[in-house]
């Protein structure tokens, strides 16, 4: 094999790679987009409903539920890249930990004032989206 | 001397084939491919990616699993470690003699990038 055959193989290899990348970063960049849509729907939710700590728990609840079965849907999708399944797991196990935490701070901590459940509702929101926007990235990039 | 091979003993003979190669490079980016998917990035058809799968596969390089989603039959397609470990050394020969190296160099020297895509 020659020089120019082997530049010629390593190039056909990152063409071929470059597609399923796209392929997987294209359903992240979908899921990104659709969580915001769902965070805008959340803040509106709040605007309407004051402060009321039921409807956070609510929202989030189906938010949680909505997110990770996107996430378990993009796993039955053409492409399923490397590690797909470890940020699955960290990411849904991070967004349990960081609701459950919101959860506690809202109801025991603040000894169950509601103003502090959007906060931390939101908080848990703005870590979730970060995620989601880091994987989007990190699938993009490999 | 380990260090004085040249480069080419580290191709594998079954990636030789440009159709194989590539359905190998498909997979070693992923953790699992849908055949069509492969058949479409690849540019061949059924059968074609069927034959070159089953080699693949023989060789103890690819792992073919068949299941359903919903009702529809679908095939999936995976790089096994040993497979993954093959396609590995196979593009670290490649990038050797494509830098116009007479002998295997150390590791450190081919992880350095090529070019803009690394």
């Amino acid at each position: 094999m020659e020089a120019a055959e082997a530049r010629s193989a390593l190039a056909r290899r990152d063409a071929v790679q470059r597609t399923g990348r796209r392929a997987h970063a294209d359903w992240y960049a979908r899921y990104l987009l659709g969580f915001l849509g769902y965070t805008l729907l959340l803040l509106g939710a709040a605007a309407v409903a004051g402060s009321e700590p039921a409807v956070a728990v609510a929202l989030n609840a189906a938010g949680a539920v909505v997110g990770v079965a996107a996430m378990g849907y993009a796993g039955t999708r053409p492409v399923v890249t490397r590690d797909f399944r470890r940020f699955h797991l960290v990411f849904s196990l991070g967004w349990t930990g960081l609701y459950v935490a919101a959860v506690v701070i809202g109801s025991v901590w603040s000894g169950g004032a509601p103003l502090l459940w959007w906060p931390a509702s939101l908080a848990v929101l703005a870590g979730w989206t970060l995620g989601a926007a880091l994987l989007v990235r990190r699938a993009g990039a490999r | 001397m380990k260090g004085a091979r040249h480069p080419r003993h580290r191709l594998e003979p079954l990636l030789q084939s440009p159709v194989r190669f590539s359905v190998m490079a498909a997979l070693a980016s992923a953790e699992r491919l849908e055949f069509r998917f492969v058949r479409d990035a690849v540019e061949i058809n059924d059968s074609a990616l069927s034959k070159q799968s089953a080699a693949l596969e023989e060789a103890g390089l690819v792992e073919v699993e068949k299941g359903y989603l919903g009702k529809r039959p679908r095939t999936w397609l995976k790089a096994t470690p040993k497979g993954r470990e093959v396609f590995q050394e196979h593009c670290a020969g490649l990038q050797a003699i494509a830098r116009g190296l007479a002998v295997d160099p150390p590791a450190e020297v081919l992880d350095r990038p090529t070019g803009p895509e690394g």
